[in-house]
């Protein structure tokens, strides 16, 4: 067994030196570890319920039956057709790398960029929710006033234990998500079976699930449902995270495949069950919406003071591991793209600690990144205080943006590739969908630029807004010096074995 | 309403299963020696 792990990893290390990459990172991750770390980074518990309040204001509670629905259906194709590209070319860099082989470096160039500035906004987004959930309940427990303020000291203490936990090193981290997993599935299980069974009040039929027309924002239902929308999008973010362990999973080219798929289709299901059973307990679906936090609220009302806080607990530390994730997959996105010298600084960003074999600068990078993102959001909240929208609606909405177009390019350019006869039937990976192929990656395409436009519409315009600007600031940095600067991942194809074998023995290889 | 819903959640079911059927008979009948990488033959700049 140990002897064919071995020989396994000696297999997945000649396919990485094979893109002239060096096995830098420690490939320890087995298929389950693959799955939970994306599984974590979906996290039906931190997006379903950070943002239930936004969905049921704009869709009512037809949002949870037929908005979680419809959005699964479409991201399951999206999530295998990234599958199948992950099998194909099984490096860190995903997205971007898929894109740079598919057309050419610039491409790749520009989708990195996107990606990583949609990554910022996940982990930005994910642990600004945990501090959001946690900051009233330790400010009831320590007897301080949560105020927007508290809720960024806090959110700054999280992003710096994830930044310390991730540094330390993949082994830690992987025991963590495949805990989370578990943890995510049990915590639903709790919910579920606590309001099925201690619910202080009869829970509504199951007709309240799908109904839709009420709305209790001033938009029209049909606007309000599309802007709704935003809840189920944001929690279906993320499983890239299996493509860019991808050199520190064993058997990557089947197991990430299966690790980018399956976390969506699970959380599909166990997302569905848990919104089902939260939303049936609903008393009073106004005064839900109109509450600080209306999952806060409904559970309260259903399961009382102590049982709902207890509740609110498990789940409040479901989204500190789905935090804890993020920063590795976003980490080893930074680490892909610096080793191709995308980014300024690169040198630094792609250093890998030999003690813990993890990229220590890039982590902690994505830290100082991701502060910085809801710093400048509560700078401008303090400038303008009479805002409508809320800090996490804007985090969100630029992290479903920017991820969904940096999944949506390579799908693209791999439809394109394979009409120029570039991309052929031999270049898939063990994972493919076949004839399937082609319909679901245009089916995903046209849900990428859907979604893209929902996101960014009234009352979010400022994250559209904030994502042109950015997009602006990369073409300047392109034209002005990557262009001509950027060697791309196809250079590594340069690399010779004895340059490769040389940056492995650094790790005792 | 409640109809609709409850075939959209299966239609949903029915193509993760569909899909991941799919995908695993491709990985079972997967053959290394016809594979060829990408990245090798498509030395884009």
């Amino acid at each position: 067994m140990q002897r064919d792990k071995q020989r396994q990893i000696l297999e997945d290390k000649k396919d990485l030196n094979r893109f002239g990459y060096a096995q830098e990172l420690l490939r320890d991750m087995g298929g389950f570890s693959n799955f939970a770390i994306s599984f974590s980074i979906i996290s039906i518990l931190t997006g379903a319920v950070s943002l239930y309040g936004h969905g049921l204001t704009y869709g009512g509670p037809g949002m949870m039956g037929f908005g979680w629905t419809i959005v699964a259906l479409f991201v399951l194709l999206i999530a295998a057709s990234m599958a199948e590209l992950a099998s194909a070319i099984p490096t860190a860099g995903a997205l971007y790398h898929w894109a740079a082989v598919l057309a050419n470096k610039r491409w790749g160039w520009y989708t990195a960029w996107i990606n990583l500035i949609g990554q910022i906004g996940i982990v930005a987004g994910i642990d600004y929710s945990f501090a959001l959930f946690a900051d009233p309940l330790l400010a009831g427990a320590f007897g301080y006033t949560s105020s927007e303020t508290t809720t960024l000291v806090l959110f700054g203490i999280t992003l710096l234990l994830h930044g310390a936990f991730n540094h330390i090193g993949i082994r830690l981290v992987a025991r963590l998500n495949d805990f989370s997993a578990w943890y995510h599935i049990g915590v639903v299980v709790i919910l579920v079976g606590s309001l099925a069974f201690f619910s202080r009040h009869e829970l509504q039929p199951l007709a309240y699930l799908f109904q839709v027309g009420q709305t209790f924002s001033d938009q029209p239902y049909a606007l309000a449902f599309l802007i709704g929308l935003l809840q189920a999008q944001w929690t279906f973010t993320g499983y890239d995270a299996s493509a860019h362990t991808i050199e520190e999973t064993i058997n990557p080219r089947v197991r990430a495949a299966w690790g980018i798929f399956s976390s969506v289709a699970f959380s599909f299901i166990f997302g569905f069950v848990m919104l089902a059973f939260v939303t049936l307990s609903i008393k009073d679906a106004a005064a839900a919406s109109g509450a600080e936090n209306a999952f806060i609220h409904v559970i309260s009302e259903a399961l009382g003071g102590t049982f709902g806080t207890a509740v609110l607990w498990l789940v409040t530390f479901a989204m500190w591991f789905c935090g804890l994730s993020s920063v590795t997959s976003f980490s080893r996105m930074l680490y892909a793209f610096s080793r191709d010298k995308g980014i300024p600084w690169s040198r630094h960003w792609a250093e890998i600690s030999v003690r813990y074999r993890t990229p220590a600068k890039a982590i902690w990078l994505v830290v100082i990144l991701s502060f910085a993102l809801a710093l400048f959001d509560y700078i401008l909240k303090r400038i303008n205080p009479d805002t409508s929208y809320t800090t996490l609606a804007f985090l969100t909405a630029v992290s479903v943006v920017g991820l969904y177009v940096a999944y949506g390019i390579p799908l693209y350019l791999k439809l394109r590739a394979e009409a120029k006869g570039l991309f052929r039937p031999q270049h898939y990976g063990p994972w493919n969908l076949g004839t399937w192929s082609r319909p679901i990656n245009v089916l995903s395409l046209v849900w990428i630029v859907f979604i893209s436009v929902v996101m960014v519409i009234p009352p979010n315009q400022n994250a559209g807004f904030a994502l042109i600007g950015m997009f602006l600031l990369l073409l300047v940095m392109d034209l002005a010096y990557y262009h001509r600067r950027f060697p791309g991942p196809q250079a590594a194809l340069d690399t010779t074995a004895e340059e490769i074998k040389r940056q492995e023995s650094r790790f005792g290889k | 309403m409640l109809l609709l819903g409850l075939v959209l959640v299966l239609l949903t079911i029915g193509v993760a299963v569909a899909i991941g059927y799919r995908a695993n008979e491709s990985v079972r009948r997967f053959d290394e020696s016809r594979h060829e990488s990408f990245i090798g033959s498509n030395r884009n700049t």
